[in-house]
């Protein structure tokens, strides 16, 4: 008896192990498209921005007004993108929600992918890179800048712990069984990375131990990474920063953000390395849903952030609501609220909509509708002028980013996509011992 | 009947006080007030001392008067006391209870810190820019005080730490160039403040070529103890100026140095250090602490 069930549990194993290690091991045409075309972006990226660090930033679009352009509109999206990390191992899996097994590598991945794009392209922003180490030698502790660095860098921190130590079970398997089939190198950086994990129970217990920890860790520094980017405007005393609640704003909208960008990755991932059989439509159902309920927070959040100014319509914020609702920024703002937040959430309540196709266009149209979100909080505050400067040129209250500087930012998302892209490449995107472990099968046995 | 009446008085009174008509228009000055004629002689006396007193005390709203039909000033609000529809509109009187009880609404301070003396010489002086003014014939001008002929060659400043006095000895010579007195000659007494010169008064020289003013005793030094003294002798170039220690130091406290969330990185609020540090400390030796595990990990492996 025990002996048939012994040879099921191997064969089960043996079938998850192959299929989840099929796209480590094979060569994608589709793939390396994927990586040739995005290193063509990134040389782009670099040539203009060879041209940024020698001309300074006057190849920019921005201006003595505009100070913030997209490069500081995307540093928000990225960091938004990168809380999804937290919300899903997190907040999802703390709670005891199961179905987030092969979902959470993906988003942990997309987490650390993106929130190191968010420290880059801050360097980025800045007209004299060479000086960064200012920050450090004259912080003051009273700046939410300085806040900002340290909670990015923790989170890069904690991201990386988060990504690597859930993964050692599949690096000891990797180690164990890959030996041969893949180049040399790589089941080097297998072994190292695996640091000689052989499953005992002592093992098991100190990686549950440190992974719970962490996971609690994680939240309230996911959340204190995207506050304190909100206080950057939310601490000024600018018409659209002004803002109470502008934490809390952020926050939700990251979650938006993050789902959206999981939900793409996710199609593309279980098409590409077809991990139907584990990326199932019931995972999707249960992202669709919990898109919903996150894009629902944001809504709330985004009916306090206008509606209570607008009813109220004082001097200064009336002039800055009037340039989103209908004025220079109209166009963009109603098209990023319809289709970054109302349209999601009316067709996620569907189910037949929570299908991984139309998922897949939902996320799309939630990326690109948060960065574009994020360039209608941090612009058009700076389009107007607190404190008027006098006799400035007419152009210093337009703001039309430069070739220049989208190539550049197209370059920095680009690299976050190859990241992420390598990543999921390198490693199983799905966790094998876990989904084993769910599957009944006791792997402890194989190593 | 009487009740209706008091209310409807009442209600009145209020609508007509709330929409501000009244506060706009009226300076509360009554038509007995308006019947006063100046009260002095309007002669140069008279005027110079005005002048002095204005340029003191309103020049800094009212700004240099010039003869205008009407006011044009926007900015500031206080409008050229020398157009001549303000002249021709305001009485003498109405011109004194002006400068007495001022109007709030608008931002004209009441003067009634000045004498009544004082008040009509502002008004002799404000009258000088009116062509057309026909002074009170009862009251008889006083001759003009003659006018020094001759040359300033220079002046001496001195000051009295002891009482604050400040004196000014003036060096004249006659036509023939020999040396004289320069009697009657104007000369301004300033302080030096931080953005200009702050002018004290106007005085006119004794038979002795000597002016003296007293220092303000409410005007405080800089944060050394040290004043400016500068004086001028009106219309020339001459001038002399001198530093002297006197009045009340003063003490300037810099936000800066205390703690403050606005301040330099070594200023900043304790609760704040203590806060970040121990936050930062607190996250990154649990950071610290799941490295630790990583190793022990490590140290488990299979030998
Ligand atoms: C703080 C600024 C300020 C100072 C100092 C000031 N004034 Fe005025 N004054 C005003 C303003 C403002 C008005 C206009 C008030 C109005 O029209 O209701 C005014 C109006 C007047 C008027 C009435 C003009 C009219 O339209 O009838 C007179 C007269 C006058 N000032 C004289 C003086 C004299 C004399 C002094 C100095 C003793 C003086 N003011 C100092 C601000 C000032």
């Amino acid at each position: 008896m025990s002996e048939i069930r012994n040879q099921d549990e191997k064969a089960v194993f043996e079938k998850i192990k192959e299929d989840l290690l099929t796209p480590v091991k094979t060569k994608y045409w589709g793939y390396n498209a994927l990586i040739v075309s995005l290193l063509t972006l990134i040389a782009a990226a670099l040539y203009a921005y060879y041209f940024q660090l020698r001309d300074g930033l006057g190849v920019t679009a921005m201006t003595d007004y505009v100070s913030w352009g997209i490069y500081i509109a995307s540093f928000v999206f990225f960091v938004a993108v990168a809380l999804v990390g937290m919300l899903i191992s997190a907040v999802v899996g703390l709670v005891g929600q199961k179905w987030i097994t092969p979902v959470g590598r993906i988003a942990e991945m997309i987490a650390l992918a993106f929130v190191m794009m968010a420290g880059i392209i801050i360097v980025i922003d800045m007209g004299r890179p060479d000086r960064l180490l200012n920050v450090f030698l004259h912080f003051r502790f009273q700046s939410p800048i300085f806040w900002d660095v340290t909670v990015v860098t923790t989170y890069v921190a904690i991201s990386t712990l988060l990504l690597l130590l859930p993964m050692l079970p599949d690096l000891g398997i990797m180690r164990n069984h890959l030996k041969g089939e893949v180049p040399q190198w790589k089941w080097m950086l297998y072994n190292i990375l695996s640091l000689g994990w052989v499953g005992t129970p002592k093992q098991y217990q100190i990686l549950h131990r440190t992974l719970r920890v962490l996971l609690i860790l994680i939240i309230p520094v996911a959340m204190s990474i995207h506050t304190v980017t909100s206080w950057l405007s939310a601490l000024t005393l600018r018409a659209g920063w002004d803002s109470t609640i502008f934490g809390p704003y952020y926050v939700s909208g990251a979650f938006v953000a993050g789902s959206g960008a999981v939900l793409v990755a996710m199609y593309f991932i279980r098409r590409g390395y077809k991990l139907q059989d584990y990326i199932t439509d019931y995972h999707f159902d249960k992202m669709g849903k919990l898109m919903v309920l996150v894009s629902l927070v944001y809504l709330y959040f985004n009916l306090n952030e206008f509606l209570v100014p607008g009813y109220k319509m004082k001097t200064h914020d009336a002039i800055h609501l009037h340039t989103l609702f209908n004025g220079e920024y109209s166009l963009m703002f109603w098209l990023t609220q319809t289709f970054g937040l109302i349209l999601p959430i009316v067709l996620g309540l569907f189910k037949k909509m929570r299908k991984p196709f139309p998922l897949m266009l939902i996320g799309a149209s939630l990326v690109i509708g948060a960065w574009y979100k994020r360039v209608i909080i941090i612009v058009p505050t700076l389009i107007h002028a607190h404190l008027p400067i006098q006799n400035v040129p007419k152009d210093f209250t337009e703001y039309n980013p430069t070739g220049m500087e989208v190539t550049i930012t197209i370059g920095v998302i680009a690299t976050a996509v190859l990241i992420v892209a390598i990543l999921a490449k390198l490693f199983p995107v799905v966790p094998i011992w876990e989904t084993a472990h769910e599957k009944g099968v006791d792997i402890e046995k194989d190593l | 009947m009487n009740t209706i009446l008091k209310f409807a008085a009442i209600a009145v009174f209020i609508f007509w006080n709330t929409i501000g008509l009244n506060a706009q228009t009226d300076w509360g000055i009554s038509d007995e007030q308006k019947a006063e004629t100046l009260k002095i002689p309007f002669d140069q006396a008279n005027q110079e001392a005005g002048e002095a007193i204005f340029n003191t005390q309103c020049k800094m709203c009212h700004n240099e008067m010039s003869v205008v039909p009407t006011n044009t000033r926007q900015l500031p609000l206080s409008p050229n006391l020398g157009s001549q529809e303000i002249q021709k509109k305001n009485s003498d009187g109405e011109f004194f209870y002006k400068i007495t009880l001022g109007h709030a609404a608008t931002g004209m301070p009441p003067f009634d810190r000045l004498s009544e003396d004082e008040r009509w010489k502002l008004v002799a002086y404000i009258r000088t820019f009116y062509p057309e003014y026909q002074p009170p014939a009862s009251i008889s001008a006083a001759p003009a005080a003659e006018k020094f002929v001759g040359t300033i060659k220079g002046l001496t400043l001195d000051f009295d730490t002891s009482n604050g006095n400040i004196k000014v000895q003036l060096q004249a010579v006659d036509e023939m160039g020999n040396p004289a007195n320069a009697k009657n000659v104007k000369v301004n007494i300033y302080v030096k403040r931080a953005f200009g010169d702050f002018l004290i008064n106007t005085k006119k020289t004794d038979g002795q070529s000597v002016a003296v003013e007293q220092f303000p005793l409410d005007l405080p030094a800089d944060t050394n103890g040290y004043v400016t003294v500068i004086a001028t002798v009106d219309g020339t170039t001459i001038s002399a100026s001198k530093e002297v220690k006197f009045g009340e130091k003063t003490h300037y406290k810099n936000p800066l140095d205390e703690p403050s969330l606005w301040g330099p990185r070594d200023n900043a609020p304790l609760w704040l250090k203590l806060t970040y540090i121990l936050v930062v400390l607190g996250v990154w030796l649990t950071i610290g602490w799941a490295v630790f595990q990583i190793f022990r990990i490590y140290n488990l492996r299979e030998r």
